[in-house]
């Protein structure tokens, strides 16, 4: 602050003003704050200054910037207001901002290393190297660090140095500076690998195969170091390719790399024989994740059958001999080498989708192992792949219960719980692990633990419980809120540490953190919910509706009904006995928790569910979500479809356009975007007052697309092109019924195919299909739903959603807890 | 930078790991009970100001001649680019159509319709790309 002398009034409300920073009572601060500024005056005593340090307290940057750039205009050389503005600016991504405020740093400061480093590293995320460089070299020379020395922060500024010039391609340099620098660099395995690098890069293959021979010698495992060492060697030839792996083993006979690798790569009979030394190796050891070492090559179906050749013979010869095969002898086999045959051979027949014998196979090694954990743990995901959900959460819980201490499993218990929409049971598995004193479900959130959170989301989801599922989803965008502003405060701390290269880093990372499948999971669902919301939005009463009683008779309802409200008073009670117990507990934190939350103000907003879901524009809520996404995800098809079922519900035509054009250039061939594409072309049509600019564009450009078709024709060659995938079917199906409704006979016949030529008739597809007659799709079909459910069934027995109805009823899509007669005809199994 | 003692090793003394993880246990105060309970002291500390270090150098002078006369042909180079721009004639109806239509800011709006001469089709149809 600069040092002025003030009238008395002024002079105290600053002093008020500080104190409020101090104790992080922005909110106060800042309305003092905005008192002082109306008065002219006290506008040139560094009032400016100070509401911009309140401003991004608040997190609010982009005002904040606004601030300084009014103090600065008042008191251009204040080097403090000129650090707290540059650091608001990298935090903003305002590069050209910043690099002109590190350039005034520095000519004010040209003796201060961060003032350097700050205006270097401005030019490298700038991407002018050769600018970056100069700084950096000059910035290096100044540092006089004797060259027999040993200095971790100027190691780190070596390697970033260096890693500028890699990125500026300027690889001779590049290996003159580390070759000149090496001794004085502590990361001495990086080292190597950039030599590694570079050297293949100049083409000095020599040189780089030795590089990489030491490389591997001091790490079998790692596949880069071999991909390295074969372009480095010329391979082309799959002879030389193995000798080498032949060589590597040899010197390194327990690695399992050189031994894996090869497997990829050789066809046939030259297969058979090392995959059987592979495997018999790896079953008399007893190695639990040989399956999921071998799982990449099942996309070859000649390898695929020769594995399930080989293993099934050990499986018998075992039973019989303990010896691989009938004519050994030598020693015997324990007996875990059946175990682990037998375990492998679930593995490999529930990959292939033949469930019976994966389920019998595990069955026998449960038999004569049954504390083994693994076991109940491939069991589980038999069931899950079968899509009996319960049954699978069922065997999930018999193996944590193995092992009570073994976080792991337990966590898988939890999640499996999840998917089979048993929430509270999935918190009450999860409160094992979690903090005492409150909810597993606050404490999850504390711990910004997301696999929990998105895994609820889409449970609340299928249960239709809208406002908890909105609930999650805002709490996984603030995580990511969070992470993004944790950011702020290593801008200063990375550059005095001078660990550049790791800053440079969490830069990079988190431009594209929204880019993470958590993220992108909750923002669908999010979209998904609100464009439910949209379609059909909930008034006070519809609570009652919730559970789309429209196809469950009226004594159902009734008892289902008063079932609800029992379970609700119940369910209330039990809130209020724990939120009372919350009170009490939290009661000698609650003044500290005030203060904290005036700190993060604006974010302890509470998140209401029945709020969330009654919200007034929820075609705005969905666009917040989908925005991150358009900008980071944009090559997912499923970011501008959901894109295109927002504007289309907004009626913007010019971005249904965009979205659909755009997901056209990832998969013209998508199903859904081809639904898309006829909704959007039939909207169109339907709106003939659109502004003749719109129009132009609009006739322009789906002209590309359509190429003179009309939509039936369109249809009939999307259909024509995919006669032997189910999913496409079903979309071209959906859309002959869209576009005239009197083909409803032969669009649904046309969906419900199930003969040889269809074919992907899996778990998944075949639900979708079965849904769609349910939603009105096809229009009013329920008894051609019921003859699909009865074919689905006789394909596949054991999947819960075409188990014959019990009661009356029979919706998969009711989700209530119905499952008694499932289990039964289950554990028949 | 200070003289230290002359050791070949990197396992120096100032290589601190400010960023330590501890547990805790219930009774601890939350500082920031929106981060994990782990280090939070610590992690207050990377917000405490420290005095800049300082570097001798006489050679100064030379660099920063360099960088002034890069900087001023950034300068020069971007406001030739926005002259240029500030030069074609858009409509304002144009302008916000283009807003409402592909819901983005004024600015950006601007920028694209100049950057097509105005032609407000060219632009829309290199937005929806």
């Amino acid at each position: 602050m600069p040092n002025v002398q003030l009238p008395p009034k002024e002079s105290n409300l600053f002093k008020r003003i500080l104190k409020c920073y101090e104790q992080k009572q922005y909110k106060n601060g800042l309305k003092f704050c905005k008192m002082i500024l109306s008065n002219p005056k006290f506008a040139e005593h560094g009032g400016w200054h100070v509401y911009g340090l309140l401003q991004r307290s608040d997190k609010k940057y982009d005002e904040a910037i606004k601030c300084y750039r009014n103090a600065l205009k008042l008191d251009k050389d204040n080097l403090q207001i000129l650090r707290d503005l540059s650091l608001l600016q990298i935090q903003m991504r305002d590069l050209e901002g910043y690099r002109e405020t590190r350039y005034q740093l520095l000519q004010l400061r040209p003796t201060q290393r961060a003032s350097w480093i700050g205006y270097a590293i401005a030019y490298h995320l700038l991407k002018d190297y050769d600018m970056a460089l100069k700084l950096l070299e000059e910035f290096r020379q100044t540092q006089q660090v004797p060259p027999n020395k040993m200095d971790y922060e100027y190691s780190e500024l070596i390697l970033y140095q260096n890693q500028v010039m890699r990125e500026a391609d300027l690889f001779q340099e590049s290996l003159e500076h580390i070759e000149t620098y090496e001794k004085q660099i502590c990361d001495k395995l990086l080292v190597e690998e950039i030599k590694g690098e570079i050297l293949l890069k100049l083409g000095r293959l020599k040189e780089a195969s030795e590089v990489f021979k030491n490389l591997i010698d001091r790490n079998a495992e790692n596949w880069c170091y071999y991909e390295g060492l074969e372009k480095a060697l010329q391979i082309s030839t799959l002879e030389e390719r193995l000798q080498i792996y032949e060589e590597i083993s040899k010197q390194h006979p327990r690695a399992i790399t050189p031994r894996r690798l090869p497997l990829t790569l050789v066809p046939g009979e030259r297969f058979r024989e090392l995959m059987d030394k592979f495997l018999r190796v790896n079953f008399s050891k007893g190695c639990p994740p040989l399956f999921t070492t071998l799982k990449s090559l099942y996309y070859n179906t000649e390898k695929v059958s020769i594995i399930q050749e080989l293993v099934t013979n050990y499986e018998a010869s075992l039973k019989t001999c303990d010896f691989f095969s009938p004519h050994e002898n030598g020693e015997k086999e324990p007996p875990t080498t059946l175990l682990w045959v037998q375990y492998f051979l679930a593995q490999h027949f529930d990959k292939l989708g033949q469930y019976s014998l994966a389920l019998d196979y595990i069955n026998a090694a449960i038999a004569s192992t049954p504390t083994l954990i693994e076991l109940f743990y491939v069991k589980a995901k038999i069931y899950k792949h079968i899509g009996n959900l319960k049954e699978a959460a069922k065997w999930m819980d018999e193996a944590q219960s193995l092992d009570t201490a073994d976080r792991f499993i337990n966590s898988k218990c939890a999640k499996y719980m999840l998917r089979a929409n048993m929430i509270k049971e999935a918190e009450e598995m999860c409160s094992k692990f979690t903090r005492e004193g409150t909810s597993a479900m606050e404490n999850l959130n504390e711990m910004q633990c997301m696999w929990f959170q998105t895994e609820c989301i889409s449970a609340y989801q299928r249960l239709g419980k809208y406002g908890d599922a909105l609930k999650k989803c805002h709490e996984v965008e603030r995580h990511f809120f969070e992470i993004t502003d944790d950011q702020f405060d290593f801008h200063t701390y990375c550059m005095r540490k001078m660990t550049l290269r790791a800053y440079v880093d969490l830069l990079r990372l988190e431009d594209i953190l929204r880019r993470h499948a958590f993220y992108f999971k909750a923002a669908r669902s999010a979209i998904e919910i609100y464009l439910k919301l949209y379609d059909n939005p909930l008034t006070n009463e519809s609570k009652q509706q919730e559970m789309n009683s429209e196809n469950v008779s009226a004594k159902e309802l009734k008892k289902m009904l008063s079932k609800q409200r029992r379970a609700q008073k119940k369910a209330k009670l039990e809130e209020e006995r724990k939120h009372a117990e919350r009170e009490r507990q939290q009661k000698n934190q609650k003044k500290k928790r005030d203060e904290e939350e005036e700190e993060a103000s604006g974010f302890k907003e509470e998140l209401i569910p029945e709020k969330l879901e009654r919200v007034e524009n929820p075609l705005e809520e969905a666009v917040k979500f989908l925005i991150p996404l358009k900008n980071l995800v944009a090559d997912n098809i499923d970011t501008h479809l959901l894109a295109f079922e927002i504007y289309f519900r907004k009626g913007k035509f010019l971005l249904m356009l965009q979205s659909v054009k755009r997901a056209f250039a990832i998969n013209s061939n998508n199903p859904w975007l081809h639904e898309c594409l006829i909704r959007f072309s039939k909207s169109v049509s339907n709106h003939s007052n659109l502004p003749d600019i719109v129009s132009k564009v609009l006739s322009q450009e789906m002209q590309k697309i359509f190429v003179n078709k009309d939509l039936e024709s369109f249809n009939e060659d999307f259909l024509k092109r995919n006669a032997t995938s189910l999913q496409h079917l079903l979309s071209g199906a959906k859309m002959m019924y869209f576009l005239d409704k009197s083909r409803q006979e032969k669009a649904i016949a046309l969906a419900t195919r199930l003969d040889e030529t269809v074919n992907d008739k899996n778990v998944k597809t075949l639900i979708k299909v079965s849904e769609a007659l349910l939603d009105g799709s096809f229009g009013n079909c329920s008894s051609q739903y019921e003859e699909y459910r009865m074919a689905c069934h006789n394909l596949l027995p054991f999947t819960s959603a075409f188990l014959p109805a019990v009661n009356e009823i029979d919706s998969p899509s009711v989700a209530l807890n119905h499952t008694a007669n499932y289990d039964v005809l289950a554990n028949e199994i | 930078m200070e003289r230290r003692g002359e050791i070949d090793m990197a396992t120096e003394g100032d290589v601190e790991l400010e960023l330590e993880t501890e547990t805790s246990g219930p009774e601890r105060p939350p500082e920031k009970p929106r981060k994990h309970d782990s280090g939070a002291a610590d992690l207050e500390r990377v917000t405490d100001y420290a005095e800049e270090k300082e570097i001798q150098s006489s050679n100064l002078e030379t660099a920063m001649s360099v960088i002034g006369d890069r900087r001023s042909r950034e300068q020069k180079a971007k406001q030739e680019r926005e002259k240029e721009l500030a030069k074609v004639t858009i409509k304002k109806e144009d302008l916000e159509l283009i807003m409402t239509e592909m819901e983005i800011s004024r600015a950006a709006a601007e920028r694209s319709l100049r950057e097509h001469m105005g032609n407000v089709v060219e632009a829309l149809i290199a937005l929806t790309n």
